[in-house]
């Protein structure tokens, strides 16, 4: 599912937290980069998931939270992803691990590939994609983040395990927005949505 | 000459390349819905079992739901005894309209996002409505009435024969509230007339000579000289049901017709001669 990048409802606690810087994304309010950008694009990279205090400096320590706390499940998400497609078929069964880092929609379209590519003899048994996750809004009153990410696959070939033929097409990166949200239930932050954006090279 | 060389060399290149044949950029056309990598073969699993209908009524929504899927396929193997899953399928509506059903997962069934469908028919079986109470001025029953002299008709006015009535299912964060009135009361007079009507206006306790105001008939032939044994008109009374709901970022309307029986005596007028 393709969804338009949402805007900012007017009076909503809305903060943008940096902006693209190279990538060209949405030009409406993803990548209208007048101001600098808050928050480096290490958050992928952090530490403890701990993101450089510097680029911080404008943002509510809640917001902080929330943002550090949102690319940690992205990232988790990432991992797991990777870890899946190396093997689909390890596990007979992988909502129990989906369902740590994901809520649908996201979820049910993430389990369906690794099922999919079990059932189709494919894999991604080496590498994995080259990412720079940013958060590009935190909703408090939603528990929602926003991630900007630009993700190359050429890193991580998707193949097919019998005859080791390449199933992807190496391609140059380009943007994949998320969405990250707050599960009081699950008392985790969850990747909700995750629109791949083919056209928006970054 | 190695110009030449090195731009035939590219052309292979291009032409060699799985997605794309006449353009230097081709355009992909199969991609992982998840990270919309570019693929030679879609790995999305087929649909076991098809899917369920649209229907539900008029809505807006747009957004994705995970559906059961109906009928449900057979478990995957070694899944024979997995208490709580079922198929389902994430199905994606934009302004109400199916935009893409996806692949069919076998998941456990609180994951399940409730359906608002599903839930307004939850909500609607617990409104109670019943077939109308039908009352007549001179009632039923009585000594009736005769030829070309106005009747009054209405149905009860109770929560359960007239509305509103409401009620609210809910799933999770999901809550979905049916609402259902009587919206007009279609009356079969028996001699071969009909009457559209709202709920009717109560005949009035102290009595009135003028003719209902908005649900009343006069009969222009006796009962007694047309049904046989010389018995009453045949009446009916049926209510249509307008049931709406809302919920879950959807709405819809069903209608409902019940319909009750009863009779009314009519009789001739004799005008005695005076002579």
């Amino acid at each position: 599912m393709t969804r338009p990048v949402r805007r900012s409802p007017p009076g909503l606690l809305l903060l943008c937290l940096f902006v693209l810087s190279g990538c060209s994304s949405d030009p409406d309010d993803l990548a209208s980069s007048e101001t600098a950008p808050l928050l480096a694009p290490a958050a992928s990279n952090a530490v403890d998931g701990a993101l450089p205090t510097e680029a911080l400096s404008q943002t509510s320590p809640e917001e902080q939270a929330a943002a550090v706390a949102a690319v940690a499940a992205y990232d988790g998400s990432w991992a797991l992803d990777v870890q899946a497609r190396r093997d689909p078929g390890a596990k007979p069964n992988w909502q129990l691990d989906y369902r740590q880092y994901f809520t649908d929609p996201a979820l049910s379209v993430a389990l369906g590939q690794v099922y999919g590519m079990r059932d189709a003899g494919l894999a991604s048994p080496t590498g994995e994609p080259s990412r720079d996750p940013r958060v590009v809004a935190v909703d408090l009153d939603r528990q929602s983040v926003e991630i900007v990410d630009c993700v190359d696959f050429r890193t991580w070939p998707e193949i097919f395990v019998a005859t080791g033929e390449q199933n992807s097409i190496p391609e140059p990166p380009f943007v994949i927005q998320a969405r990250v949200i707050y599960d009081p239930a699950a008392g985790r932050w969850l990747v909700t949505e995750q629109t791949p954006h083919p056209d928006q090279p970054c | 000459m190695l110009k030449r060389l090195l731009l035939a060399l590219a052309m292979i290149a291009v032409l060699a390349t799985p997605a794309g044949l006449a353009s230097a950029e081709p355009v992909c056309e199969v991609r992982d819905p998840q990270t919309g990598a570019c693929r030679v073969y879609a790995a999305d699993p087929g649909t076991p079992g098809g899917g369920g209908g649209g229907g539900g009524g008029a809505s807006t929504f747009t957004g994705c739901v995970n559906e059961r899927m109906s009928p449900q396929p057979p478990p995957p193997p070694g899944a024979e005894n997995s208490l709580g899953n079922t198929w389902v399928q994430s199905v994606c509506y934009v302004a109400g309209i199916e935009s893409s059903r996806g692949p069919a997962i076998w998941m456990f069934q609180l994951d399940v996002a409730p359906d608002p469908r599903v839930l307004a028919q939850e909500a609607i079986s617990e409104l109670i409505m019943r077939a109308p109470t039908i009352r007549t001025a001179p009632p039923q029953g009585s000594a009736g009435t005769v030829v070309g002299l106005p009747i009054w008709m209405w149905v009860e006015r109770s929560s359960e024969t007239a509305g509103p009535i409401s009620a609210t299912a809910s799933a999770g964060a999901v809550s979905v509230t049916a609402t259902a009135r009587v919206i007009e009361v279609l009356w079969d007079l028996g001699d071969g007339s009909t009457r559209v009507c709202g709920l009717g206006t109560p005949y009035p306790p102290q009595g009135s000579d003028r003719p209902s105001p908005d649900c009343g008939y006069s009969y222009q032939m006796a009962s007694t000289n047309h049904v046989p044994g010389a018995g009453p008109w045949p009446l009916s009374a049926t209510a249509t049901w307008e049931i709406t709901w809302a919920g879950g970022g959807m709405s819809g309307a069903e209608a409902l017709e019940l319909t009750s029986n009863g009779s009314i005596l009519i009789r001739e007028l004799y005008v005695l001669n005076g002579d």
